[in-house]
């Protein structure tokens, strides 16, 4: 039996950017609750919002209006400098642009999201090992990012975001650097980590047939989520 | 250890090698590091020699007669009851003109008691020709440039002339001049002192000035580890009135205060190297961050506090400072462990060796590194680079992770 709490839950989130001498809305409203280990996905038309949302989500920036609770803490009080701190256990995010560290390898890669959340022991040293070897990347840890592939990359970046055992994955267009078949692969490897973690995933992307393998398919338009 | 640290560190020196930002910086900071302690080692030997040339030839504390003194076993008592005095020795001087196959000059002569002298005075290790042991009250000792003016050698007959002589010729006497042999030359590496001095006993100096038994003061030798300072005090406060008490420092105290000066210079205009050093850290540092805006983005995204990524910039300028410091200290030491070569290449190279010596009057450079300016260099380095991440460290922290994610 799920959890009842979502692990994620936005009210109304309203953002608005300065455009000239005018005030361009781009989120009008917006609701959403993810349940744990639920997988959801985002579409929309470029610049509908779907990054803000995201960005929101993530406690990166703030909204204009609107509440946001990681699960039952009303993220929307915090400072940033609060959201920050709980942000490395509570979620990890994949970019389109994979942002590995280029000094470091593969498997010291992963290890930063643990670094970042407090001190990395043996426990922290197998997980990413672990990790690595599910997405497929048991002889590459020790190659810096410069030697990977695209879809190698990206493989390191999901490993990178579950390493803390967070309770959400959010995605920004984590296959908008890759072909086709990549593009394919990551998002299955994506839905089945997070499947096996019980971590939920909010996948924002432009490709219907990547939305369509998500549990919950959701479609931002004129600010609003549908 | 702390992602800061640890990512610095990795910045610095990714996966086991040294990037070239680490290289160019550490080897300014260390060339800055290196030049400044040849230099203030070079000046700090230079002052160092010429305080142990001035303290052979004077001790470290001169007493002086305003006037003249009387040299009784009263006073002699008092001086060697004042504690940290290991021996002392009469001196008189003045003035001659000395003649030698009509080459006349016009030195200082110093009288010494010779036997008590050499406790005091270690005249014996700069005479480069003859010897201490022969003189005698017939005989003088002459600086090498004087020998060399008047083209006196051992053994040569030189004759003096006194003020006393005028005197006595005011009175309708005359007074012939003292001929005497030349027992010894000595060199001691200072320009004044080689060029215009004539050593001789205390009662050969007594009888050409007509002093009787009196005395113009006494050089004092103190025991290691006394303050020169602190003994001066105390014989000033021991002795009569009408002498006064000098350290060595205080009878040369202009000649130190441009050492000094020249020291201070050097080691200020030196600073500025590690400065430009400093500002080369920081353009580089600069530079990182905006290439890698979106990575501080990352950080941040990834839980990393602002706090964290200014340190972990901070610590790279800290780190290429220390690097820096210890390279420019090896460095410096090599520099001046193989001085001499050096020097001795640039002068065969330039003016012929031979020239080179005869002009700056030294065939080795000296070299004294005091502790107070190494700890100096030290700090300074360290601080510089340190401050130099500083700005970067700033702008860093200030990127806030949603725009740094969206920069191109």
């Amino acid at each position: 039996m799920s959890d009842p709490v979502p692990v994620l839950r936005a009210a109304g989130l309203r953002k608005t950017y300065p455009s000239g001498d005018r005030t361009l809305g781009v989120l009008a409203g917006v609701g959403l609750a993810v349940a744990p280990g639920e997988s959801v996905s985002i579409r929309g038309e470029s610049g509908s919002g779907k990054s803000t949302l995201l960005n929101l989500l993530a406690g990166l920036d703030r909204p204009d209006a609107g509440e946001l609770f990681w699960r039952t803490e009303a993220a929307h009080q915090l400072s940033l400098g609060e959201l920050t701190r709980r942000r490395a256990r509570f979620l990890g995010m994949v970019f389109q642009a994979y942002y590995l560290i280029p000094e470091i390898d593969a498997l010291a890669n992963v290890l930063m999201a643990a670094r970042l959340a407090g001190p990395v022991g043996a426990a922290e040293r197998e997980r990413a090992a672990a990790l690595l070897r599910r997405v497929g990347l048991a002889e590459r840890g020790h190659h810096p990012p410069a030697h990977l592939s695209g879809g190698e990359r990206q493989r390191v970046a999901v490993a990178r975001a579950l390493m803390n055992r967070p309770a959400v994955i959010l995605a920004d267009e984590p296959t908008g650097n890759l072909d086709e078949r990549t593009g394919d692969e990551a998002i299955e490897l994506l839905l089945g980590v997070c499947a096996e973690e019980r971590t939920a995933l909010v996948l924002v992307t432009h490709n219907a047939a990547h939305a369509a393998k998500t549990a919950r398919q959701l479609y931002l338009h004129n600010g609003q989520l549908a | 250890m702390p992602w800061p640290v640890y990512l610095a560190l990795k910045q610095l020196f990714p996966t086991g090698r040294v990037s070239f930002f680490t290289l160019i910086s550490v080897v300014g900071v260390g060339l800055g590091v290196a030049l400044m302690l040849v230099s203030t080692s070079v000046m700090g030997g230079f002052g160092h020699q010429i305080e142990r040339m001035i303290i052979d030839t004077q001790g470290e504390v001169q007493i002086r007669a305003r006037g003249l003194m009387e040299p009784t076993p009263e006073l002699e008592k008092t001086i060697a009851a004042v504690p940290g005095v290991a021996a002392f020795a009469p001196f008189a001087q003045g003035i001659v003109m000395i003649d030698h196959a009509n080459h006349p000059a016009l030195p200082v002569i110093q009288g010494y008691d010779i036997e008590r002298m050499k406790k005091v005075i270690p005249l014996e290790k700069y005479i480069v020709e003859g010897s201490v042991d022969d003189l005698d009250d017939d005989s003088v000792i002459l600086s090498s440039v004087l020998a060399y003016n008047i083209g006196a050698h051992v053994g040569a007959k030189v004759s003096i002339y006194t003020p006393l002589m005028l005197k006595r010729a005011n009175q309708q006497e005359l007074l012939l001049p003292r001929v005497v042999r030349v027992a010894g030359i000595f060199r001691i590496g200072h320009q004044q002192l080689d060029s215009s001095t004539v050593i001789c006993g205390l009662r050969l100096m007594q009888d050409l000035y007509g002093l009787r038994h009196q005395v113009h003061g006494y050089n004092v030798r103190l025991q290691p580890g006394a303050s020169p300072d602190g003994v001066a005090a105390k014989l000033n406060l021991a002795l009569i009135a009408d002498a006064e008490v000098m350290t060595w420092f205080e009878s040369n105290a202009d000649f130190q205060a441009v050492l000094s000066f020249e020291r201070n210079m050097i080691f200020f205009l030196l600073t500025f190297i590690i400065i430009v050093a400093a500002f080369s850290i920081t353009s580089s540092l600069l530079v990182t961050v905006v290439r890698k805006t979106r990575e501080i983005g990352l950080l941040g995204a990834m839980g990393g506090r602002a706090r964290d990524v200014a340190i972990c910039f901070c610590l790279q300028g800290l780190s290429v400072g220390l690097a820096g410091t210890a390279v420019g200290l090896a460095g410096g030491r090599a520099l001046l462990y193989y001085r001499n070569e050096i020097v001795h290449v640039i002068a065969r190279a330039t003016m012929g060796e031979g020239t080179f010596v005869k002009f700056y009057q030294f065939s080795s450079l000296p070299a004294y590194t005091a502790n107070r300016d190494v700890v100096l260099i030290i700090v300074f380095s360290i601080l510089a680079s340190t401050l130099a991440g500083l700005i970067p460290a700033w702008r860093a922290a200030r990127l806030k992770p949603v725009e740094a994610l969206r920069s191109e």
